[in-house]
């Protein structure tokens, strides 16, 4: 980036009133996404001096349009996340041999608004461990796989995590299994609920060591924003309170109060522009009237989710980069990681009433390393929750599967069981294997006329033993914990997910990876690349965290970059 | 003292600490205009929208079938039809042909087994006929809509007085304080 380190002695003065910013100006950044990293991109490099637009496909919501709580329209209608299939479709196959199809549902979930997914996800705030980096030095190679260690490890990554603890807030006290810490965190856990009772009797009852959940939920006002009200709508729905700590509540205010952050919002990004020396000059989107703009730009991070990412980049080829840009590797797009899941349900004698509160209270990692002598890699963590625990969600889908589907005896046993019902979620390890991707569909388009997103997935074999392994294990659990009746889903292959990773993943190699260790693409060197695409492998689910560590780092070395004209 | 006595706003004020509640009065205009439309056709018994007189009579019967009337409300009380016929205008206009038409041949084939419409059959004939078509689309999409318009915000037009809440033991309280449940209040039972 050249002069930047002038353009941004000058920052302030070129931000006119309300901080807009001109297409024609040539802004020090554009961040492309508004959520889990491209919030805390926005911050750092603002507060840092640097012009900062920030464009966001969804709409801008404030606290005040979160009420009343509206399962109808963020669940069912997915009003948040793309609202309907037609506007924003997917397709989805098991193997490159087949031709990909529309579902009745999206595939690859993803908030589409101001904030992103971060302001409707469940807030689980699992760190890595350190095992999460080096698994492939630790166990060795597994064939048909890309398994490999990341290019960098736990200590690295640790002063970044306790910033988003203190930075983001997060609830929780120090368990059993956590990785070494250089502060506690800001706040005490959240009062525990019937299912973290349950949970921990029966874990205590195995010899097992559970521990309160970490949740980016204020458990008391923090960093000037609410403590929680435990309302029960957490998880696909946003905070009314701001007590959720999305990049609405925290991050992004932050950025526009330096004066040099304009977030454009309804604002759908199609190309980003390169020129003869191979470095983007300017982003193209079209505004919410649907007209074609283009923002000039020293230079760009890339921080859209998983899905969004690879799709930009593959839809960005051009005369010198035929297969998309930033993939002289071939490997934007490949890797896709999902976390796989095990879902086993209880149903007591007496109400949990777990829809009040956050989504869960108490969890285990007692099987989170992979043990090869099981005869596969794996592992995870469970939680307690109930899975759906709001009443539309359970009318649907709460049920055991030979329950009654209507009538009186379906009435009697969803009234019973509402209050009484108790999910065992087991968040699990999910192998990066090349031939799982996204890429672009070549017929199917959205409401824009951008290609649809296609996925490609199919669970690696030691991913569905894992699955089985940890369904057993909850089984078990809900018998130790007193469950009347339990019944657990089939181990069946992986069709949806809101976890999107791997599909940039970082390296030191070229050949091998799409990003390094400092995310900056290795073609593209004034392009940075940063969110769940960029992960090596897949951890035990919970990556928002690790993607906003991530985020908090990169933003670090991105400024030391730009301000010694190195990019 | 009791939480449940509070309203939302006063127990934001005892609960201290509170910041930025200009988000309260914010929240004020957020129902929209649709449901409130929805809501007051409801309380009219203004015509329907999407559905036809007789198609309405048809999806209220089947829906009175999904969550019957017992002891308690069932779809019936809860104005699940109004719910389906505001949702098929907005949201769901996407499946409103299948319901529209699905209603029509659901009295088609009543007609064709006893020379009745529906909602007329004996109670088992109604059930018998239900079952019979389980697996179409038509059932299964009325199926979503009548747990939908059971469960959702009464906003829509369907859990009149939220029957459909009230049923499952749900509150759309807005706050809670610990306990929140059975075990964990034994918890607090025996430390305190």
């Amino acid at each position: 980036m050249a002069n930047t380190h002038h353009s941004h002695q000058g920052a302030a003065a070129t931000a006119v009133s309300g901080n807009k910013f001109s297409t024609t100006e040539e802004v020090d950044f554009v961040i492309v996404g508004s959520g889990a990293a491209g919030g805390i991109m926005a911050k750092e490099l603002s507060t840092a001096g640097f012009n900062v637009v920030v464009l966001e496909q969804g709409k801008r919501y404030g606290l005040g349009d979160f009420l009343p709580h509206d399962e109808w329209m963020n669940s069912v209608n997915q009003k948040m996340m793309g609202g309907s299939l037609a506007d924003t479709p997917q397709t989805y196959r098991e193997t490159e041999d087949e031709e990909a199809k529309e579902l009745s549902y999206r595939p690859l979930m993803y908030g589409q608004m101001v904030g992103g997914s971060s302001v409707l996800y469940g807030a689980n705030f699992w760190r890595f461990h350190e095992v999460d980096f080096k698994e492939r030095s630790l166990l060795g190679p597994i064939k048909g796989t890309g398994f490999a260690d990341w290019p960098i490890d736990y200590q690295e990554l640790e002063p970044y995590y306790t910033k988003v603890d203190w930075e983001m807030g997060v609830s929780g006290e120090v368990g059993p299994f956590d990785p070494p810490r250089s502060k506690d965190y800001p706040m005490p856990p959240l009062p525990i609920k019937s299912s973290g009772v349950l949970l921990k009797k029966a874990a205590e009852k195995l010899g097992l060591k559970p521990f309160a959940a970490p949740m980016a939920i204020n458990s008391t006002a923090f960093n000037n924003r609410a403590p929680c009200m435990h309302c029960g709508f957490c998880s696909g729905h946003p905070c009314e309170m701001g007590a959720k700590s999305s990049s609405l509540s925290t991050m992004l205010p932050l950025a526009e109060a330096t004066g040099r952050c304009e977030i454009r919002s309804e604002s759908t990004v199609f190309n980003i522009v390169t020129n003869k020396q191979g470095r983007v000059t300017q982003v193209q989107y079209w505004d919410k009237d649907g007209n074609e703009q283009a923002q000039r730009c020293k230079a760009m991070v890339l921080s859209a989710n998983g899905a969004e990412t690879p799709r930009l980049l593959l839809m960005s080829a051009s005369e010198s980069h035929k297969n998309g840009l930033a993939n002289s590797s071939g490997l934007v797009g490949k890797y896709l990681m999902l976390n796989a899941e095990a879902l086993n349900w209880g149903v007591f004698e007496e109400p949990l009433n777990e829809y009040k509160s956050v989504l869960t209270t108490q969890v285990i990692h007692d099987f989170y390393d992979a043990d090869l002598s099981k005869g596969y890699y794996g592992g995870g963590g469970i939680d307690a929750r109930a899975l759906p625990n709001t009443p539309i969600g359970f009318a649907l889908d709460g049920l055991p599967p030979e329950a009654p589907k209507w009538g009186a005896p379906y009435k009697k046993m969803v009234a019973h069981n509402f209050t009484r019902t108790l999910t065992l979620f087991s968040h699990l390890t999910s192998l990066a294997m090349e031939r799982n991707s996204v890429s672009l569909d070549p017929k199917i388009k959205d409401k824009w006329g951008r290609p649809a997103i296609r996925m490609t997935y199919q669970d690696h074999p030691d991913d569905l033993k894992n699955m089985a392994f940890f369904s057993n294990k909850a089984s078990e659990l809900l018998d130790a914990a007193g469950a009347v009746t339990q019944w657990g889903t089939p181990i069946e292959p992986t069709r949806i997910a809101a976890h999107l990773l791997g599909t940039c993943r970082m390296g030191d190699d070229p050949a091998t990876s799409v990003v390094d260790r400092y995310h900056r693409s290795h073609d593209v060197k004034n392009l940075f690349i940063c969110d769940g695409s960029s992960f090596v492998t897949s951890g035990r689910g919970q990556p928002t965290m690790t993607i906003m560590a991530l985020a908090f780092r990169a933003a670090e070395h991105i400024v030391r970059f730009a301000k010694n004209n190195d990019i | 003292m009791d939480s449940k006595q509070l309203t939302r706003r006063r127990f934001m004020q005892a609960s201290g600490n509170m910041v930025g509640c200009a988000w309260l009065t914010l929240s004020l205009p957020a129902i929209s205009a649709a449901s409130q439309e929805a809501q007051a056709a409801r309380n009219n018994n203004a015509g329907y929208r999407v559905l036809t007189p007789a198609q309405a009579v048809a999806v209220d019967a089947v829906a009175a079938q999904i969550i019957p009337s017992d002891d308690s409300p069932g779809a019936r009380e809860a104005g699940v039809v109004y719910f389906v016929d505001n949702v098929l205008q907005n949201e769901q206009a996407h499946i409103a042909d299948i319901i529209k038409d699905g209603a029509q041949a659901l009295d088609a084939q009543a007609k064709k087994l006893h020379a009745k419409v529906f909602i007329a059959l004996a109670n088992d004939q109604q059930i018998a006929l239900l079952q019979s078509i389980e697996t179409t689309p038509f059932f299964e999409l009325l199926r979503f809509l009548t747990l939908c318009g059971m469960f959702a915000s009464p906003s829509y037009g369907g859990n009149k007085n939220k029957v459909g809440w009230d049923l499952i033991g749900f509150k759309d309280q807005g706050y809670w304080q610990s306990p929140f449940g059975y075990y964990d209040a034994q918890v607090l039972k025996i430390k305190g």
